[in-house]
Order: C-alpha cells, then sequence, then structure tokens
C-alpha cells in the first residue's frame, strides 16, 4: 500500500484513496452516489448546502461528505437511516422557501432539487407557511433570474470567482433576507458567464435566449466544437425538430474542463438572422436572382474557370478540415494557387520560415502547469476566453503572469509585471526585452537581432528576472500580435524569448482551426499533409493585386479581412463566387453568385485546435431554408468542374481519410515551434506626432456568426468595441472631449466616424477602433473633430 | 476606484484606524479588517455606510466591492440605508425589563417622537432597534449609543446622554 | 354413445331447442327495454368519460395551457405537438398546440398529466372528418371546443373531483 493512501469502506466496499481527498471524492470515483447541491467538482468546497449528510461510524452526527476528509479505517454509511434521515431533512428544509412552479421553470425536467427531492426527500412538507418571495436580478442580456427559486448554494458566486477571476456576485443580507446578487444593479461582465446557468442546480439562473422555448428532454443532444476559437471547446448542440435551441458544454478535461464561454454558448442565436443567406443567387442583367442550385454552381464553376491562375480563394480559418481540403484540391486543380485563410494577418515575411502548422507550442495542459507566462499582444480572456481561464487557473497554482501589451486591458488576471508600450513601438520592446533576457542568461543572439534599432530603454528587469528563473516558461502571443504588421519579427522573437527561457512559445490563432488551414493546404505555401509547395498569393496580396476572380467563403471581407476597404475594391472589380451563410449589404453588391452555405450546427466535420488536436463534430440541425453543408458543395462543384471521379465523395469520412493519408495519422501534438529561415527586420515606427489606428477586434465581432448574435451585441463588451478609444493627452492636443463625434481618415478616402472615449488606457499616438467601419487594421490616420453643426 | 482615490474619500483619519486595524492581522490578510473598517467609516459618515463608502473601502483594502456589499449587508450592527448619525439601541431583554428597560424605551420614544426603528427628522438620532442581552446585566437597565454601553439608567441619565449627542 | 345419439334424433321431433329459444324471446318481450333509440335517445355518460379533447380557460378568459409540455411527453401514442414561447406580458403560452386525433388513443393521460386542468377530455363523442388533416385538432378548434362545452366540462370536474 502506498504510504499516502487510506483504506475506508463506503457502504460495505473497502475502497483506497490518497489522503487529503474528501468522502464525496471517493464515493464519486467508486460510483456511490451521494447527494450534492453545492458540491462541484471544479469549484472550491464550501459545505453550505447540507445536503450530502452522511452517516460515519464512531461520529454522533451526520458529516457533510464534500468536505469531511478521509481518514484510515473510515466506515461511512450514506444509505443508512441516520443519513437518509439527515438528508430528508434537509430537503424538507430546502423546499420551505422553494415555489411550486416547475411547470412554468425551465429547468423543469432538467432540475437537481427535483431529481433529489424525488430521490432523497419526503413526499409530502410540514410548512404551511406561505413562502417568501425575492425580487429578481437584472444582470444583463444573457442569463435570465428567477431569485425566488434559488436554494443559495453560492455556486454561482464560486464559479464567477474561480471561473471568471472575479466575484462578480456575492450573497448579501442573511437569514431571511439573504440574497444572491450584485447588491447594485449592473450586468455580469465576465466572457465566461453563461457558465452560472449550468452549474446552478435550480431554475434561478437560466439562459436568456433559451427561455421556454424547450423542455430538456425534447431535445436531441449532439456532439460539437467550438467555431469561435483556436481552442476547440467541447459542446453539445441541443435541437428540438431540426432547430439548434441550445448550446451547452461537454467535459473535456484537457481544453476546457466543463466550462465554455458566453461566444460558444450564446452564437447559434446569430442562425436564425434574417439576412441568412437561403437559396443560391446569382447575377443576371446587374441583379441578384434566385435560382436553382443546378444553375448556381454551373454559374460559379464558370467563374472559377474563367479566372484560372488568377482565381483568389480566402476561406474563413474557422472551415471544416474537409471543407478546406476539398476547396484547395478543387482551385488547385484548376490552375490556382491563391488560397488563404489567415484574413486578419498582414505581414507574411516569415511564411518560409513556418513549422508544419502553427499552435501553442504544448498542450493546454502545459498552459496551465506553467510556472511564468509572458503574454504579448493580447486581450487574452476576450480573444481566447478558455485559455484566458487556464493561466488564471496557473496564478492560482503560483505562477507569475506578465504581460507585454500595446494597450492596457483588463485581463482579470493576478499580473505581477504589467508593461505597456504603443502599438508602433511592440516590436522594438519584445527585440528590448530579448536583449536583456540574453544579458541575463548569458547567451549569446542571432545575428539579426542588430537589426533592431536601441533608440529606447525599456525597464525590464522583474520581467527578466522571473522568465529566466522560471522552469516551465510560457511565452504566448495574442491576436493583437497575430494583426500587427510586424508579426513575422514578433513571432521569431517571441520563439527566441522562449530559447533563452527554455520554455515554450505559442500562438494564438485566429478562427477555430488555422492549424487545420496548413494541414489540409489550405494557405499559399502548404500542401495538403503540410507539405511545402510552390507559394501562390497570400491573402493579403490576393486582395492588393486585384485579380479578375474571387471565390470567398464564409467571411465577409469588409469585416474580415485586414484591410478591409482594400477587399472591398478588390471584390467591387473582380467576379465574386461568394459562398456563405449571411449575405451583407456589400455582398449583395459585389458578389456574382451567393451559395448558402450551412452555418455552425448545421455541418458535420473537424478541426485542428491550436494544440494540435483532431476533433470531430457532428451536424445538430438542418441546414436553414436551401443552404447545404459546404462539403457537399465542393464536391458539386468538383463534379461540374469536370472533376467527377477526383470528388465522387459518397461520405463526409471519404474525404477525411483520404486528407489523413496525406497527413498520415495524428502526429499533430504541439510544440513543434520552430523558426527558420531570414528576412529582413521592420522595426517599430518611432513614437512621433502622427496618430494611428489600430483596430480593436471586439470578443463579439470576430466572425458572421457572433456579429449576428443578438443577446452577444447586447452586452458591455459588445458595446465597448464601438468607439475611437483615444488617450487623454492626445485629445487634449487635438481639442477633442470624450462623447465626442470625430473623423478618423486614413489614406486615399478612407475614413470613419466614430464617437471617441478617452482612456488612460490607450498610450499616446495610438487610436483604437471598432472592426468594420472603413479602415485597415492599422495605417496612421488623421483625426479631427466634427463640429456639433454637421452632426445635425 | 484605486488606493489613492479611496484615501481621499475617506479621508486620513479614517484610514489612519484602518491601517491599525490591518497591521493586527498577518500581511496579505488585510480582508480580516473589513467590518473594523466599515465601523470606522460609518462613525465617520453620519452614521451610515453610503455605496460609494463602501466601493472606498473595498478599494482601500483591495476587494471586490461585493465582499464589502456582503459584509455590511451581513452585520446588524452596519447599516446600509440613511438613518440617524447616532445609533441608539436599548436592551429589553429579561434583566433589563424587569430593571426598567421598557420604561426607559418608552420614555425615550416620547422624548423623540419615533417608535423603534425610526429616526429623528433633523437625522440627529436612529433609535435602532430593542436589542436582545449585550451581556451587561449586572448594570441593568442598559442602552448602547453608537456602540458605547451606557449602563444603570434613569430617564434623566438617558436625558443627558441624548442631549449631550450632537 | 349410440343412445345417446338416437335420443337427440327424437327430441328432433319435439322442437325443444325451438321452444326454448322462443322461451327467451318471450321473456324479454316482457321486461323493461334497455337498448336506447341513438341518435334521438342517448345512454347515461361517466363524468370520467374520455371523449373529444378541449382546451380550457380560466374564468377570467385566461388560457390555462403554461406549455409545460408534460401531456406531450407523457402521450404513449406521440399525438401532441407542442412548440413553446415567451408572450409579450412574459408568461410561458403556447405557440402551437396540435393533436392528432388519428394518432390518439383517448387513454386520458394528457388530461392525468396537466398540472392545471387545461387540456381535457369531453365527453363529445360526436365528431367526424371529412378531408385529411380535419383530424390535426389546433390549438384554436381545441380552445374552441373548450368554450363551448366549458359548463359540462365544469360540472364533470367538479363531480369528479372528490376522488381525485
Amino acid at each position: 500500500m502506498n504510504d499516502n493512501h487510506v483504506k475506508l469502506t463506503i457502504d460495505g466496499h473497502l475502497l483506497e484513496a490518497p489522503k487529503g481527498e474528501t468522502i464525496i471524492q471517493v464515493a464519486d470515483e467508486a460510483g456511490i452516489y451521494i447527494p450534492r447541491f453545492c458540491y462541484h467538482k471544479h469549484l472550491p468546497i464550501v459545505a453550505n448546502c447540507r445536503m450530502c449528510l452522511v452517516e460515519v461510524e464512531g461520529v454522533g452526527k451526520p458529516l457533510p461528505a464534500c468536505s469531511t476528509p478521509i481518514t484510515e479505517g473510515m466506515s461511512v454509511r450514506t444509505r443508512s437511516e441516520h443519513a437518509t434521515d439527515a438528508q430528508r431533512a434537509t430537503m424538507e428544509f430546502l423546499l420551505i422557501n422553494h415555489p411550486l412552479d416547475c411547470p412554468v421553470c425551465d429547468q423543469g425536467g432538467e432540475c437537481e432539487l427535483q431529481d433529489l427531492a424525488l430521490g432523497f426527500g419526503r413526499g409530502v412538507s410540514r410548512f404551511t407557511e406561505t413562502k417568501r418571495v425575492v425580487p429578481d436580478e437584472q444582470i444583463g442580456p444573457l442569463v435570465q433570474t428567477s431569485m425566488t427559486r434559488c436554494i443559495y448554494c453560492t455556486r454561482c458566486i464560486r464559479v464567477l470567482e474561480e471561473v471568471g477571476g472575479r466575484r462578480e456576485i456575492g450573497a448579501t443580507g442573511r437569514g431571511e433576507h439573504m440574497k444572491i446578487g450584485t447588491y447594485i444593479e449592473h450586468s455580469i461582465n465576465s466572457e465566461l458567464s453563461g457558465n452560472i446557468i449550468d452549474v446552478c442546480p435550480v431554475g434561478a439562473l437560466n439562459s436568456a435566449p433559451f427561455k421556454m422555448q424547450a423542455r430538456g428532454w425534447e431535445l436531441l443532444s449532439h456532439v460539437t466544437v467550438s467555431p469561435h476559437d483556436c481552442l476547440g471547446s467541447n459542446l453539445y448542440g441541443h435541437s428540438l425538430r431540426g432547430k439548434l435551441l441550445r448550446v451547452v458544454p461537454r467535459e473535456n478535461n484537457s481544453i476546457n474542463d466543463t466550462w465554455i464561454s458566453d461566444r460558444d454558448r450564446f452564437s447559434y442565436t446569430g442562425l436564425t438572422a434574417s439576412d441568412r443567406a437561403r437559396v443560391p443567387l446569382i447575377r443576371r442583367n446587374g441583379e441578384l436572382i434566385q435560382v436553382e442550385w443546378e444553375a448556381a454552381l454551373e454559374y460559379a464553376v464558370g467563374i472559377l474557370k474563367k479566372a484560372g491562375a488568377d482565381l483568389g480563394t480566402i476561406l474563413s480559418p474557422s472551415t471544416t478540415l474537409e471543407e478546406m481540403y476539398l476547396a484547395q484540391k478543387l482551385i488547385r486543380r484548376l490552375g490556382s494557387n491563391n488560397i488563404d485563410t489567415r484574413i486578419r494577418q498582414h505581414d507574411f515575411r516569415d511564411d518560409v520560415g513556418d513549422p508544419r502548422f502553427p499552435s501553442l507550442g504544448g498542450s493546454i495542459r502545459e498552459v496551465s502547469n506553467a510556472d511564468a507566462i509572458l503574454i504579448i499582444g493580447s486581450r487574452l480572456n476576450k480573444e481566447v476566453p478558455i485559455l484566458g481561464y487556464q493561466v488564471r487557473k496557473a496564478a492560482r497554482k503560483g505562477s507569475t503572469v506578465m504581460v507585454l501589451n500595446p494597450r492596457r486591458y483588463d485581463l482579470v488576471l493576478p499580473i505581477s509585471h504589467e508593461k505597456i508600450v504603443s502599438p508602433q513601438q511592440l516590436v522594438n520592446a519584445v527585440a528590448a526585452l530579448v536583449r536583456a533576457l540574453a544579458r541575463e542568461v548569458n547567451r549569446s543572439l542571432p545575428d539579426f537581432m542588430s537589426q533592431f534599432s536601441l533608440d529606447k530603454e525599456y525597464e525590464f528587469t522583474p520581467i527578466v528576472k522571473r522568465l529566466a528563473a522560471a522552469d516551465r516558461a510560457y511565452i504566448i502571443l495574442g491576436h493583437i500580435a497575430v494583426q500587427h504588421s510586424s508579426f513575422a519579427d514578433l513571432r521569431r522573437l517571441g520563439a527566441l524569448l522562449a530559447k533563452l527561457s527554455d520554455g515554450r512559445f505559442g500562438v494564438i490563432t485566429e478562427g477555430s482551426n488555422q492549424a487545420g488551414a496548413y494541414l489540409a493546404g489550405a494557405v499559399p505555401h502548404r500542401g495538403p499533409g503540410g507539405v511545402p509547395v510552390m507559394p501562390g498569393m497570400t491573402a493579403r496580396n490576393m486582395f492588393e493585386k486585384h485579380l479578375p476572380g474571387y471565390f470567398i467563403w464564409s467571411i465577409e471581407p469588409e469585416f474580415d479581412c485586414w484591410d478591409g476597404p482594400a477587399a472591398r475594391a478588390a471584390l467591387d472589380a473582380g467576379s465574386v463566387v461568394a459562398a456563405v451563410s449571411f449575405i451583407t449589404p456589400a455582398m449583395r453588391e459585389y458578389a456574382d453568385c451567393i451559395l448558402p452555405v450551412a452555418a455552425f450546427g448545421e455541418t458535420s466535420g473537424s478541426y485542428v485546435n491550436v494544440a494540435g488536436e483532431l476533433q470531430h463534430f457532428n451536424a445538430a440541425a438542418i441546414p436553414m431554408g436551401e443552404s447545404r453543408p459546404g462539403w457537399k458543395i465542393l464536391r458539386a462543384l468538383g463534379a461540374e468542374a469536370g472533376l467527377v471521379n477526383e470528388f465522387s465523395y459518397a461520405r463526409l469520412g471519404e474525404i477525411h481519410a483520404e486528407l489523413m493519408s496525406s497527413i498520415g495519422g495524428t502526429p499533430l501534438a504541439g510544440g513543434d515551434m520552430e523558426y527558420s529561415g531570414n528576412w529582413e527586420v521592420k522595426p517599430g515606427i518611432p513614437d512621433n506626432k502622427n496618430l494611428h489606428a489600430f483596430i480593436e477586434v471586439g470578443p463579439y465581432a470576430g466572425d458572421p456568426l457572433v456579429r449576428r448574435a443578438e443577446p452577444l451585441q447586447q452586452t458591455e463588451d459588445a458595446k465597448h468595441s464601438g468607439y475611437a478609444w483615444i488617450s487623454p493627452t492626445d485629445a487634449r492636443e487635438l481639442n477633442i472631449f470624450d462623447n465626442q463625434l470625430v473623423r478618423i481618415s486614413g489614406s486615399g478616402s478612407n475614413r470613419a466616424d466614430l464617437v471617441a472615449k478617452l482612456s488612460k488606457d490607450v498610450t499616446r499616438g495610438s487610436v483604437w477602433i471598432p472592426l468594420g467601419c472603413g479602415l485597415p487594421m492599422h495605417g496612421q490616420v488623421m483625426l479631427s473633430a466634427i463640429p456639433v453643426a454637421a452632426e445635425a | 476606484m484605486n488606493t489613492e482615490e479611496a484615501r481621499a474619500r475617506l479621508g486620513q483619519s479614517v484610514c489612519d484606524e484602518i491601517d491599525s486595524w490591518i497591521a493586527k492581522f498577518p500581511e496579505k490578510h488585510s480582508r480580516s479588517a473589513s467590518i473594523a473598517a466599515l465601523r470606522a467609516v460609518q462613525h465617520a459618515e453620519g452614521g451610515y455606510l453610503s455605496v460609494e463608502s463602501m466601493d472606498a473601502v473595498a478599494a482601500y483594502l483591495d476587494l471586490e466591492p461585493i465582499a464589502i456589499y456582503e459584509i455590511a449587508s451581513f452585520y446588524s450592527m452596519l447599516e446600509t440605508s440613511p438613518v440617524g448619525r447616532h445609533s441608539v439601541s436599548v436592551c429589553t431583554n429579561i434583566s433589563c425589563m424587569l430593571c426598567g428597560g421598557e420604561a426607559i424605551l418608552s420614555h425615550i420614544e416620547r422624548k423623540l417622537n419615533i417608535k423603534v426603528g425610526e429616526s429623528t427628522p433633523d437625522g440627529r438620532i436612529f433609535l435602532k432597534r430593542e436589542e436582545e442581552c449585550l451581556a451587561a446585566c449586572t448594570q441593568a437597565p442598559m442602552m448602547m449609543v453608537d456602540h458605547v454601553y451606557y449602563t444603570n439608567l434613569t430617564t434623566e441619565k438617558v436625558d443627558q446622554i441624548l442631549d449631550n449627542l450632537e | 354413445m349410440l343412445k345417446l345419439r338416437l335420443k337427440e334424433w327424437i327430441n328432433s321431433f319435439l322442437l325443444l331447442e325451438l321452444l326454448k329459444g322462443m322461451g327467451v324471446t318471450g321473456r324479454y318481450f316482457l321486461k323493461t327495454k334497455i337498448t336506447v333509440q341513438y341518435p334521438e335517445e342517448q345512454a347515461p355518460k361517466s363524468p370520467r368519460y374520455r371523449g373529444l379533447h378541449a382546451l380550457r380557460r380560466y374564468p377570467n378568459g385566461e388560457e390555462r395551457c403554461i406549455a409545460c409540455k408534460l401531456c406531450e411527453v407523457v402521450c404513449p401514442a406521440l399525438a401532441i405537438t407542442i412548440d413553446s414561447e415567451r408572450r409579450e406580458d412574459g408568461t410561458r403560452r403556447t405557440k402551437r398546440y396540435d393533436i392528432d386525433l388519428f394518432k390518439c388513443i383517448y387513454c386520458g393521460f394528457c388530461e392525468e398529466a396537466c398540472p392545471v386542468d387545461s387540456i381535457v377530455e369531453t365527453r363529445v363523442t360526436e365528431f367526424h372528418f371529412e378531408e385529411r388533416g380535419q383530424q390535426l385538432m389546433t390549438k384554436d378548434k381545441l380552445i374552441a371546443i373548450g368554450d363551448r362545452y366549458e359548463k359540462m366540462i365544469a360540472a364533470d370536474k367538479a363531480a369528479d373531483s372528490a376522488y381525485r
């Protein structure tokens, strides 16, 4: 017997478990069910519901199983008369004030209180007094409250504290007057707030969009994966009669534990948006008209073939692996190598030095086990909420979290050292950090480092000391870095930082399948299996060049591409086949053929996440209108293009098998983040009088589906992104006030009229603007106030 | 609100008192000073805790505001809605009752022309409640004014105590 | 064996069976009649009779049904289809309430399951369909039936309440 183990019996079963575990943990492991409300395996133990009372031999009173540690020789009885009496009494107490409104309660049928009342309660209550009523809380557009139903288990409080990172709600008052809530009415702003719905054992906290839509028992559950971020949180899609009505987490302890972000949970509400593409459309005499699929496919292939080698294909990075594979197969057979999914990347100088696929450089568990984490250029908690949670987990275990950002963000993390530099100077600052670290650990630097000027000194001592001392350092490059115009240098410097601190380095990619795009061959320099091929044009080149034909897949270039205005101009000039799920007004002007593609939840496929994990998922709903799953559209396009034999797949699995044979099994573990090759360094832009605009991709602005998810758009996070954020110093110099309408003019006729907001979190010389406002992601701008008269 | 703003809001003397309490607890356990801090603020700010003053305490102790709201709403000695500046509560539990505590209470009610649970219109005195035993039975009857005990009460003594409150 | 055959043969000449049968007829000829002249006359029905379905309202005119879907899930023939929604006043209501009377086996489970006495099976048995699709009782039709027979339904419920 192991020294760290103890032996005990539960209900007569002899069990052995590690010291320090509690009775309920051992019982759960052994499959012995003990009723509980407040206990949750991923949350701290508080033992305040008293439902898990059990009898322990030699102890007079029943003990709570969730908080009683096991001891050698302990004998526990969970179903003895003593124990069941205690459980029944607890249940009777809980039901004193719980309303009998199960028929109208959304939790009805999947309610822990209902189940346990049936399993462990008594048939009747001896209390005839009136029940108390608690006013409901308004906590935002996502969670609907019915506080009268609350049984004060405090799971929601602990979820927001432990998972969300901030105590946003609490239990105020006491006794009969105790209330769960925010005290001062305000919305809960955590990007993980939806998880309180799942943990609530009663119907006090319910999903607002799902309210009164269906019952738990009639929904069909389908395995699916998040399409919104590179982690690929595991989900269940719940559908009723072919319609996706709800999304809930699926436990996966190597990715998301039992939590998911609000974006994953509520994005499905966008599926029924009014601008959903429902029928195939083609342009005839300048008008988009509805046609049969056959006619649309023929028309589309005509455009693709006409463009031939000059065709530009831009896919969403959240396209499934199979669709990416078929798309590249089709267009490469038509003679074009121009295919890309890196729509919000601008700097492609380091394509030659790419690893097999961009990744986190390790598993997600390695991030949560790191002892020093440096986040560069990232609003981590909003970009990839679950990765933010994993870093939070690391911090709770004692990891030092450090940040080097071009703007101060509240990451809801215990940050030890934070350095804010202007976005123009970001690359220089990272170079300075590399130099300081090399000095600290006494290592020489590669030659290219000399190309970075030393015009500004940065104080990095605490960060450097910590990185040098760390055993398991982790350098993470975020979306702001990926979108940065010096991304190639940032990536090389980040990898160098990891090398100098003997740690790991990872990039948070955009979309849910960027790694898959490399493996499927949907990037210009990689073929199927991720093998290097003769490079075609990148997404950036395709829009800068004005090609005769474009094939866009599930993107809205005016929002989704690095240079929206340039993309718009290029698409206006060429013929465009748009395979999309939603039709924007601009698309009605430039698209010559619109093929309706099934959206999230309506198609099966697979994604490769940023840690290299291959995950399959199934369709949960029936594609809306005439839309079809993407792989079927591509199969039909292939057949229409005369490649009948090569596109004769009967099932999705055949496509997957064909691709996997070129990838060669699933050797996809991350970790390979070596960068080779050489390119000329692009040092930062000096901080001077010029103002530079940077687009902030809001958490609920990143892809067509979330932009249409109405409840998400009503959150404070979504509203926060809609302004031009500028530093108070700049504003004073430009004579601009808070909430004033300003005009931001970029190169050419690019300009945006926005409401200015002053914030000390923004560095001097930069202005942060929302996505889709008519300017590229980064550029020098002029800012001027719009006189009030002109406003009217 | 950051620490500096909180300090400005609370005032130097209150901050000094909070600091003296923080010093009594181990490092990084400033949360333990919450109750003492709230009591100090309540005395300094007219007998009750406004949301801003609670926010200031939270910022000063580096806690989430809700943690302070929880404490303030839990303890009966802390007031979270506007009441009179001076809190008066009379014990009417058994020993005090036998020694005339109820007469003292009705005397105060008559004198101030308010009922238990109300404040005088001029915002001077808050007649908080009939207190259960405060463990001063040997000197009954007793009452508590601003968390200070006054014992062996007579109506004259009560008049004097109440009249001396500003 | 032979003896028995012989006896039968002789008896057959005496027409004993015929007389026995006529005896029964004669006896009932004189008794009170229990047959009724349907449809002019109708046999009495129990208040628990399970006939045509109806959706009831409260006396103030508000529909009772709260879309809890318990009747839908208890229905052994899967004859009931409900879509729920949040009505403008925030209450939970049905957007669709269909009963397919071709599927229904008139077991009365829906009535048993209903927490608000909304869906009931009335005593009405006289209904017919002339076209396909008419067997699908929609919410409007069911509520109209409820409105028409409310008096009778309420009386039946009251009569049976002592046994519930």
